[in-house]
């Protein structure tokens, strides 16, 4: 067996610049870069993300260039002729003030006062640790949002019964595998007790989006109520969400802003829940706080996982299996 | 003055970069960027991973390799249900079961290597055998296994190029799984199957292989998989560089017209990106002038013309 060769390094880069006749810097620079030691990043800018999915809208406004207008023309309009005045000038009745109020002997203080426009103060952005580190967001959310279908490995408990049966096989049983291939619909609670973690959410749609890929996920937000979570749609208008044969994952904190749960929790989550059900879509439930905290009593469906650096797959994969069944 | 870089493994002339169309393919237009990526990852034996908006001419950069190096090419389009096996080596268990049910009685089963179905990877790393399912040419010839090759076969038979377009549409999983194939230049066989009393198949040392894999950026790649390709990120055409692109697929094109659809790029671009939608391509843009071409049309900027109707079912893809 040979050896793997692992990773490019900096032999490589020997390698290439010793066998390749380069010329200038810059073509030095180019070979650098597109084994990945340039100071240029090499890989394509992500694109910027929004609340909404730009990827899916009902309308796009077709397409219409921006012909050059021609300068305005301005014809002045035709007036009528003035009326014709009395040869006789009348004298005027009103007499003349000389001054309609006292003089100003000393203006205010506030008249010379310098209004400095607003500065906008530079932030130093502190480093935070994401709930879902870089290192392990890509196994957590595979696991959390895989479905199951059926694959290519032979099912051979299957197969030999079907055998025993001497039954005509069409096409072989097999064992179902994991697959993200139904993409996600991401609920996100932006209500004020989630205010700490509004940039975990933020953060979350890009995770999510690296894993099943943008195009495969609807993004929602709501306020307490995830029945009614909306998004804007690309050509501006508000759509409401609906459950769609897809898995669900909403990240919330219950409205507890860390504090106990109480004892109900709002009907709107066993609608949610219900809807869910009745659809068969996965529901999957992040929430940054303890398990202690957790509301009780929303039953067996959604599955709750911590949303913490604590978190790993494995404990993922126990609680779901090998992804989600699907109806 | 700089002087342009003369590509030491990358066939091409440095003094256009350009591909001349032929019988066998299409034209295309390299540039210094391009030939020296493609220089360094054949020089180091490194994937080459390219990427870029759709239509940008990813996929056709594979295809103009292997025309310049004379070599074959070997492609496939990733779906989320392609995995390793699809492209090394399976076995096609379904016909083997109806075989064996269905032989009539005190006949012999064929080998088994008559159901290994040869993948990508088999028939670049050792096309002879791919040909044969691993057997002997003889035997595969009673047997009628013989299989016809998997690509387009080049004047260079043996070595390829091999395409896997559109890796970011498999699952996840797949670039993990094809560091070996890539890295070690070989993958193991099904259990149970050897070919030439080895359960491996490998890179054969007469050949040389440049495998090319294309991602339009829709899911990320792991890092493990990045770190070992060579990058190489094609930039969106300016209207100059359509031109000359347009101007070699079709020589005898209009000029004044190719020009002006040129030109209409970057506003098409903007507004597409105003509007969340893909920009056009340079394959859309030539999709525009053959229709153009073909069917005489003019450029016009009244709303029902022939030409605003090309221009939205083509380009801005905007009104369906």
């Amino acid at each position: 067996m040979e050896k793997m060769r692992g990773e490019i390094h900096l032999g490589d880069f020997a390698q290439a610049l010793a066998s390749l006749p380069w010329q200038n810097d810059d073509q030095a620079q180019a070979i650098a870069a597109c084994l990945g030691f340039g100071l240029a990043p090499s890989l394509p800018p992500k694109p910027n993300e929004g609340i909404y999915d730009r990827h899916s809208y009902s309308q796009p406004t077709p397409y219409k260039p921006k012909l050059p207008t021609p300068p305005p023309v301005f014809i002045p309009p035709v007036l009528e002729p003035p009326p014709t005045l009395p040869p006789t000038k009348l004298e005027s009745q009103v007499d003349s003030w000389q001054t309609l109020a006292p003089p100003i002997e000393k203006s205010p203080d506030w008249l010379g006062e310098k209004h400095e426009s607003v500065q906008t103060i530079n932030e130093t952005k502190i480093a935070r640790l994401s709930l879902f580190p870089e290192q392990t967001h890509r196994h957590i959310l595979a696991a959390a949002l895989a479905t199951r279908r059926i694959g290519h490995d032979i099912d051979l408990p299957k197969l030999m019964a079907s055998l025993c049966r001497r039954e005509v096989l069409t096409q072989l049983p097999c064992r179902p595998e994991a697959s993200l291939e139904r993409g996600c619909d991401l609920l996100l609670d932006y209500s004020p007790s989630m205010v700490p973690f509004w940039e975990d959410l933020n953060g979350l749609i890009e995770q999510v989006g690296r894993v099943v890929g943008a195009a495969n996920v609807r993004v929602f937000g709501f306020d307490t109520r995830p029945t009614e979570a909306k998004r804007w749609t690309g050509d501006g208008k508000l759509q409401g969400w609906q459950v769609q044969k897809r898995p669900v994952l909403v990240a919330t904190d219950f409205g507890i802003s860390g504090l106990q749960c109480r004892a109900e929790s709002d009907p709107a989550w066993h609608g949610l829940i219900a809807d869910c059900t009745k659809d068969g879509s996965p529901l999957v439930i992040l929430i940054p706080w303890p398990e202690d905290r957790w509301p009780k009593g929303l039953g067996g469906y959604p599955k709750l996982a911590h949303w913490s650096p604590r978190t790993t797959a494995a404990m993922v994969k126990r609680q779901i299996g090998p992804g989600h069944w699907m109806r | 003055m700089n002087k342009l870089y003369q590509p030491k493994h990358l066939k091409i002339p440095s003094a256009d970069w350009i591909l001349e169309a032929s019988e066998n393919n299409q034209p295309y237009v390299f540039n210094e960027t391009i030939a020296i990526v493609v220089d360094v990852a054949l020089a180091t034996h490194r994937p080459l991973l390219v990427s870029g908006n759709p239509g940008c001419g990813k996929s056709r950069l594979a295809d103009a390799i292997a025309a310049v190096q004379g070599w074959s090419l070997l492609s496939m389009t990733m779906t989320s249900r392609t995995r390793l096996e699809s492209l090394t080596a399976e076995v096609d268990q379904l016909r083997r079961l109806h075989d064996a049910q269905a032989r009539p009685e005190n006949s012999a089963l064929k080998p088994d290597a008559c159901y290994l179905k040869p993948g990508l990877f088999w028939w670049a790393f050792q096309p002879e055998t791919a040909r044969f399912r691993g057997m002997d040419p003889s035997e595969a010839e009673t047997y009628q296994a013989h299989l016809p090759y998997r690509g387009i076969q080049g004047k260079e038979k043996s070595h390829a190029v091999l395409l896997i377009d559109e890796i970011d549409k498999a699952e996840p999983d797949l670039p993990n799984d094809l560091l070996e194939p890539l890295d070690q230049k070989q993958f193991d066989l099904p259990d149970g199957f050897q070919v030439h009393d080895k359960t491996y198949i490998k890179l054969s040392e007469n050949i040389q292989l440049l495998t090319v894999i294309t991602t339009n950026g829709e899911r990320e790649l792991p890092q493990a998989f990045l770190r070992r390709c060579v990058l190489l990120r094609l930039p969106d055409p300016e209207p100059d560089k359509l031109v000359e692109i347009a101007l070699k697929h079709f020589p005898k094109g209009n000029q004044a017209r190719i020009k002006a659809i040129a030109d209409k790029f970057p506003d098409f671009r903007v507004e597409a990106k105003s509007q969340s939608r893909r920009p056009p391509g340079i394959s859309e843009f030539l999709d525009a002038i053959n229709a153009c071409e073909q069917c005489g049309i003019e450029i016009s900027e009244k709303d029902d013309s022939v030409w605003k109707k090309i221009e939205n079912a083509v380009l801005i893809k905007g009104k369906t």
